[in-house]
């Protein structure tokens, strides 16, 4: 285990004193001790170091589009949104062990030339707000954040910044609208973040979980991380595990862990001896696996292969007493809800395939309604700003045509 | 410059330029609802997706700047598609009601779902709902025709600065809302109506008036103030219905103010002037327009030999072409008289500066700058208040005086003044105080019934069509009446058209020089700075 590494031994490791005592803030002192920012940011490179927001794009090759000599401020912003269904993961981070994230924060910026970051973190989390708040208080008394950061010339300030509850101020550029004050409606991609983002200025936006990988990488070098996971899948994962399972919960494991073995061994298998029918591995945003697919490793590219994504590891597990139909339906009114409404095809897409779901649940719809839920779906897809659209598109196409006789059985 | 292919055009545009924008200049159409050449892309409705060979998804073509060696296709199967799709998207919670819908005609929905669109409905649920809203002085809301292309949001923000309109809610709940305590009544709130795709945003002044296809275009001048904004007048059985704004880059942009869309109305016929009036016994009377210009032009030679011409004077009008204004000098220059003023111009003190550039001037007379030109006067109110105080003295046995109905109400001052002389020739389009002063009254055509040119408070000559025809033969322009006078003088003046006016005023006006006529007509001829 690499981020929840000693939260069961020390208790109080959520405290700066407890994570010292655990060798907290050894890997920034190493990181601008002995190291430059540029060796920072090749050994990012080279540890193969994915994004966890749940696009898997490599951090490093992320942190190289940022323009150095632009005279602009460098923007860094941390993605606590994390709001994505079945998933909270990055919680549990903040929640056991804020001061990873943080020292994460300052190795990154340390290699980005950045002085101000951001913690946009989700509305929802006002607990977690706090204690970020106050881990950042603590560290700044200790010189590991704010002024003369370990006693050099290097200053870092970082805000916690609180949304107001849309899913879609997760996505990155919907993030950057928001933190400027604005309606969190994505952005057109050119220019991309890292040359305009936050102010107009150079920005990175990494997940929780990415950061709070930094420390480890920077001590104990790249090649250490590429001990766990296989190529290209790099590193351990957290994974959450939700639904119909005895012991769901947060579990760091190496990366590539088989679905099934993670069902069984890990969330206990499912209560009363029911059936597993469907397990959405990725947060609820990609393709519904059923249960005879589901001996597949748990990384991005095997899980690629397999018709699904890893997303943001979100492992929602549904039982052979759940109604695919409702699930659809309950998938599709959160995207519906959570459409901005700044594209055509999502705004208006989303809120037809709830309609259309609602009338084939409650029995009144026609033969046509399931492919034409899978047509509206395929016309929803790519054909947006933001990756909003794929993510309703994705899991409901998906369960329409695995459980196809489940659809049909309800028409009127 | 990069260089690109759309649908295996090669063409070389500038940096910067949007994919939309370069086949544009290749006569390429891409349809689109969110962009509007005036105002920021946002690249939200998804109409212009286009394909680029080097890209995976489909791109908009409104917000992506060219690259070197693009390959873009604008017509292939997956554009087809995407198109058909995002048109069904569009109607999905769209009422469809055309019939009754004042935008039917020239609504880009209407045109595209012909052209781009499925010819039937899968739409088989209940639709989203919303009732119609009044958003303020001119504008109105039908929110379930909005199909959320922000234009009017954006406009608020961009070009009004007033933001008073944004997007509530999310979703297929989103609809276009006024802040709290707002109202959409800023000084160019009709440009959101007319730069509307659908039929949204709607106008108070128009509703329900008279569907689109029936009505008229003529291009025109708008003269609510000294801008010169250009615009395009609607009309029908002699009604403007509507005025709208026309591009012109170098005056209004896309754009015109409220106070030249819905104030400036032609002059009821109860109150125009529609014959020629003579005083004969101390009465007005009806007479033959030749028999006014028979005796006017006998009234003349008889002061001229009995008094001379410095006793004849003449007074144009900043509310008056320059056509009107020229003839009047040339008039006055034929019969030996150099006595020529200005009425005074009309500064209202409203000048408004707004953020995207657009100015409403203070000087509302639209014609200051060029009736003061062809006169040869300066523009100055004290050079007429000196011709005033000449009247009030009984300096003039005759005096002709050029007036529009946008001209300021007479003064009592002036009309007082006006009362001495003896034989007032007033060239009028509405009835005033004036007909107990008069001695002959020409009856004008006001601004709308004629055809000429103005000049723009920043020195633009600009050309403006004659949109509605006047009621009677009788009442014509004021440069007409005085050609047709200055023949009874001389055989040899012909002056047929506006155009005949102008090339005379090429010749002798300084500054004016070898302008053509024909070339006003797009965005007319800035004069050098004097």
């Amino acid at each position: 285990m690499i981020i929840l590494k000693d939260v069961d031994t020390i208790p109080n490791i959520n405290t700066l004193e407890g994570y010292l005592q655990a060798g907290g803030y050894r890997a920034l002192r190493h990181g601008m001790e002995k190291l430059d920012p540029e060796t920072i940011t090749e050994y990012v490179k080279d540890s193969g170091l994915r994004g966890r927001g749940g696009a898997g794009f490599p951090t490093g090759l992320k942190w190289s589009f940022v323009p150095k000599d632009t005279g602009k401020p460098i923007y860094l912003c941390c993605n606590a949104d994390e709001s994505e269904p079945g998933t909270f993961k990055d919680r549990e981070i903040i929640l056991k062990k804020p001061h990873i994230l943080l020292e994460g924060i300052a190795i990154a910026s340390y290699a980005l030339d950045c002085h101000h970051c951001f913690i946009y973190i989700r509305g929802e989390f006002a607990h977690e707000a706090e204690i970020l708040r106050k881990a950042i208080r603590e560290a700044e008394e200790q010189h590991f954040l704010g002024k003369n950061i370990l006693g050099s010339d290097f200053h870092l300030n970082v805000v916690v910044y609180r949304g107001a509850g849309a899913y879609i101020c997760g996505e990155e550029t919907g993030l950057i609208e928001s933190i400027e004050g604005k309606r969190g409606y994505p952005r057109i991609k050119p220019p991309f973040p890292a040359s305009v983002g936050v102010n107009q200025c150079p920005t990175v936006v990494n997940n929780v979980e990415t950061l709070a990988f930094l420390p480890f990488i920077v001590l104990e070098g790249p090649d250490a991380y590429k001990r766990f996971g296989s190529e290209n899948n790099y590193g351990t994962k957290l994974y959450c595990l939700s639904g119909h399972l005895n012991t769901p919960g947060v579990y760091e494991l190496e990366m590539g862990v088989y679905l099934d073995e993670l069902i069984e061994k890990y969330g206990g298998g499912i209560p009363g001896n029911r059936k597993l029918k469907a397990v959405i591995p990725g947060g609820s945003s990609v393709p519904v696996l059923k249960a005879d697919e589901v001996h597949v490793r748990m990384d991005f590219d095997s899980l690629q292969k397999a018709g699904t994504m890893l997303g943001s590891a979100g492992v929602i597990v549904m039982d052979d007493t759940t109604s695919m139909v409702d699930a659809a339906l309950n998938l599709a009114k959160f995207y519906a809800h959570e459409s901005c409404g700044q594209c055509t095809p999502c705004r208006e897409g989303t809120g037809w395939l709830v309609k259309l779901l609602k009338k084939i649940k409650d029995g009144r719809g026609d033969k046509n309604d399931p492919d034409l839920a899978v047509d509206i779906c395929n016309n929803m897809e790519g054909n947006t700003i933001c990756p909003l659209a794929d993510a309703a598109a994705a899991p409901i196409r998906s369960i329409v045509q695995k459980f196809r006789d489940e659809f049909d059985q309800r028409l009127g | 410059m990069p260089t690109l292919t759309i649908n295996d055009n090669e063409i070389t545009v500038e940096p910067g330029t949007t994919i939309l924008q370069a086949a544009q200049q290749l006569g390429i159409f891409i349809p689109h609802y969110c962009y509007h050449p005036g105002l920021k892309q946002v690249g939200s409705c998804r109409m212009c997706l286009v394909e680029e060979e080097r890209s995976v998804k489909l791109i908009p073509s409104c917000a992506y700047p060219v690259t070197e060696g693009m390959v873009v296709r604008t017509e292939t199967e997956k554009v087809v598609k995407a198109r058909k799709a995002v048109m069904e998207f569009f109607l999905v919670n769209h009422p469809l009601d055309c019939p009754v819908c004042d935008k039917a005609g020239e609504c880009e929905l209407q045109n595209y779902a012909y052209e781009y669109g499925q010819q039937h409905s899968r739409m088989t649920v209940a639709k989203v709902r919303f009732p119609k809203k009044d958003l303020g002085k001119h504008v109105l809301i039908w929110p379930e025709r909005c199909i959320l292309c922000s234009r009017c949001v954006r406009f608020c923000q961009e070009i009004s600065g007033t933001s008073e309109l944004f997007v509530l809610s999310r979703g297929d709940k989103s609809e276009i809302s006024v802040m709290p305590g707002k109202r959409v009544d800023n000084r160019l709130s009709g440009n959101v109506i007319q730069l509307c795709p659908v039929g949204a945003l709607i106008s108070k002044d128009f509703l329900y008036k008279s569907r689109v296809w029936y009505l008229k275009k003529v291009t025109g001048i708008c003269p609510a103030c000294s801008r010169g904004c250009n615009v395009t007048y609607e009309h029908r059985n002699g009604i403007i219905y509507r005025t709208l704004a026309r591009l012109n880059p170098h005056v209004n942009d896309y754009w015109i103010c409220d106070d030249g869309r819905y104030e400036f109305r032609a002059p009821e016929k109860e109150k125009r002037v529609h014959a020629p009036l003579l005083r004969r016994e101390s009465h007005l009377r009806e007479v033959l327009l030749e028999d006014a210009y028979t005796a006017a032009k006998m009234k003349i030679k008889s002061i001229l030999e009995q008094h001379g011409p410095e006793q004849i004077g003449g007074i144009g009008s900043p509310c008056c072409s320059n056509e009107d204004n020229y003839l009047l000098r040339r008039f006055l220059t034929m019969i030996g008289s150099k006595d020529v003023a200005m009425l005074p111009p009309v500064d209202r003190n409203d000048r408004e500066e707004f953020p995207g550039g657009f100015v409403i001037s203070s000087e509302k007379a639209p014609n200051k700058q060029g009736a003061a030109a062809m006169l040869g006067v300066p523009e100055d109110p004290e050079h007429f208040r000196d011709m005033l105080s000449r009247i009030e003295q009984g300096r003039y046995q005759a005096l002709f005086l050029l007036r529009d109905f946008l001209d300021l109400p007479l003064e009592d001052e002036l009309l007082a003044a006006l009362r001495k002389v003896p034989f007032l020739f007033s060239l009028e389009s509405v009835r005033s105080e004036l007909l107990q002063a008069a001695y002959c009254i020409l009856p004008c055509a006001v601004f709308f019934e004629k055809e000429g040119t103005m000049t723009n408070d920043r020195g633009r000559v600009q050309h403006f069509n004659q949109v509605l025809l006047p009621s009677t033969l009788d009442i014509q322009s004021p440069w007409s009446h005085l050609a047709k006078l200055m023949k009874h003088f001389d055989e040899k003046i012909d002056f047929f058209n506006p155009a005949d006016v102008f090339r005379d005023i090429a010749r002798d006006i300084p500054g004016y020089r070898d302008i053509e006529y024909g070339a006003l007509r797009k965005d007319g001829f800035h004069l050098e700075k004097r």
